[in-house]
């Protein structure tokens, strides 16, 4: 009982920096996964064509782009986030906050995304595609037409899992400065031992996480022809 | 003019463990109109010669000529547009998985840049004739093999194509639902005119619909010509191997000699088995027989005897057999 009246003033007492924190957060994963895939999207179709058994084979592109997104892969999130800074000051003019934040989000996960791009594009039957090539579609067609529909619902199940990958690189973000509800975990919970701050912030990213997860399977549900 | 002549092709594929012959030494000449049939074994070449014939396979050497023209000469646009004559379907049938019937069979209109009413348009004409007016809006995932390929040859059509080539189209379909696919083809031939070839490794595919055949055994065609011509009278191994494939019934005879004798138009209607009974005064083995549907020829069967045994009998056989005009073959062992 005591517990329960103390969770709740505390709530009362936090709950405007909570709200704040959650709307940075939701601001934070939201742009910096729409960039991520404006980037990963099409590098991901280039990796995924451009391999040697691909429709349009370019060993020299695919080395060079495969190389790029390896090294950003390997780089720790962590490591990434104060590398950056530099970059980040240039490009936002500061590099504490939400928005300074998303520029080494993005950096590190349009990688991430042109590789489960490239898998799930990977996916699409050969024979489709064998299909598609003998009516005389252009390389380009093949990809509009072709490969991104048919490789749709796997591409929404990737960004349901790359939306929850960003979403915990943001509250790594809360070390260096950046907002949302990492930050206020990192500290309430890590320097001034609130657990119970930490504890109810940790429960607003599982709903978040839980949210997106289920919107991506419902869209994916929803999209694909297959099962019915 | 041949529709498709196919001359000196060889193809090669270079893989890791050594290069690999895959087609050597191919000529070939389509009439328009033909129901083409290109039959051998499974690794023969057949798939590989057949997309040399839309160039999904560029030939290593040797020409493809399509209504004359050098399909090696054309460029990428070109080539494309050449595509756009020749429809393919597959044993696996490879819709569009994300695509109900109705817009699998707008993809190649699409390409073509046809307007989309005007596709929708034709790609019902096209379900009407396979038979499949009532799933427009179905997706291949609740359609039956038989229907999925249905809308693979109405996919196949839309873009009026001259020549329809087929890879192993029924191999994937019931007994029942190969011979609806198949007359299918055949009215399609027909109607539309269009040159249809065939690959296939079952023999009862070839004697149901085609007018040639091209048998193809280790990369090589080692005989060609009517069917009637290669059925009766099969000159290579391979072709006797896999239009006699009653190996497993003439292995359990005792003496493991018989007669294959084929019947033509007009020995159908006699009964031959009898008059060899009464003519040799002897009880004739019958091992197997069979009738064979063909496409413009009238009813053609074979029927495989054993060998009495005695030389004086068969002796008789023979000459009652050659006296007749009928053909056959002997296998002795």
């Amino acid at each position: 009982m005591m517990n329960m009246c103390l969770l709740a003033s505390e709530l009362t007492k936090y709950s405007g920096e909570i709200g704040v924190g959650i709307l940075e957060t939701l601001y934070m994963v939201i742009v910096s996964s729409v960039l991520s895939y404006v980037i990963g999207l099409p590098l991901g179709v280039l990796l995924c064509v451009t391999d040697k058994d691909g429709i349009c084979p370019c060993r020299p592109f695919n080395l060079i782009a495969g190389f790029i997104v390896n090294f950003l892969r390997s780089v720790p999130f962590i490591i990434l986030l104060i590398a950056l800074i530099p970059f980040t000051r240039k490009l936002v003019g500061t590099s504490i906050g939400s928005t300074a934040t998303i520029v080494p989000l993005v950096v590190s996960a349009f990688g991430y995304v042109a590789r489960m791009v490239e898998s799930s594009i990977k996916e699409v039957d050969a024979g489709v595609i064998e299909a598609a090539q003998s009516m005389g579609t252009p390389t380009f067609k093949i990809i509009t037409k072709v490969l991104i529909p048919e490789a749709k619902p796997s591409l929404i199940v990737g960004s349901a899992i790359t939306v929850t990958t960003i979403l915990g690189y943001t509250a790594m973000a809360g070390f260096t400065g950046g907002g949302g509800l990492g930050a206020i975990a990192i500290n309430y919970g890590f320097y001034r031992y609130n657990t119970t701050v930490m504890f109810v912030t940790v429960i607003f990213l599982v709903i978040i996480v839980q949210l997106f997860q289920e919107i991506g399977l419902r869209a994916t549900r929803a999209t694909d022809k297959r099962i019915k | 003019m041949s529709i498709v002549k196919i001359e000196n092709l060889y193809k090669t594929f270079h893989t890791k463990n050594g290069d690999i012959q895959a087609l050597k030494d191919i000529n070939l000449s389509i009439e328009q109109g033909d129901i083409f049939g290109i039959i051998g074994l499974s690794g023969a070449g057949k798939s590989t010669l057949v997309r040399c014939i839309n160039f999904l396979e560029k030939p290593t050497t040797g020409r493809v000529y399509f209504e004359g023209t050098d399909m090696g000469k054309l460029n990428k646009k070109e080539l494309l547009k050449a595509r756009q004559s020749i429809g393919m379907i597959f044993q696996n049938f490879n819709l569009l998985e994300q695509r109900n019937a109705l817009k699998n069979i707008c993809f190649p209109l699409e390409i073509a840049g046809v307007p989309k009413a005007k596709a929708e348009e034709r790609a019902r004409e096209l379900l009407k004739l396979v038979g499949l007016e009532d799933r427009e809006r179905s997706y291949p995932s609740q359609l039956s093999g038989g229907q999925k390929q249905r809308v693979a040859i109405a996919r196949a059509l839309a873009t009026n194509p001259k020549i329809l080539l087929c890879d192993e189209a029924t191999s994937a379909l019931d007994p029942t639902t190969t011979q609806s696919i198949l007359s299918l083809l055949k009215e399609i031939n027909q109607k539309m005119n269009v040159t249809i070839i065939i690959i296939t490794h079952e023999m009862s595919v070839v004697e149901k619909i085609c007018s040639k055949v091209a048998v193809i055994d280790n990369s090589r065609i080692v005989e060609c010509g009517d069917v009637k011509e290669v059925y009766t009278n099969p000159k290579s191994d391979m072709a006797k191997k896999l239009i006699i494939p009653k190996e497993s019934i003439t292995r359990t005879l005792k003496s493991g000699s018989y007669f294959r004798i084929i019947f033509d138009s007009h020995t159908t209607h006699r009964p031959i088995l009898s008059e060899l009974v009464l003519e040799c005064n002897y009880p004739i083995n019958l091992i197997y027989a069979d009738s064979i549907e063909m496409l413009r020829e009238n009813a053609l069967g074979e029927m495989v005897i054993e060998k009495t045994g005695i030389e004086e009998t068969d002796s008789k056989i023979k000459a009652y057999l050659k006296r007749n005009n009928i053909r056959y073959e002997e296998a002795n062992n």
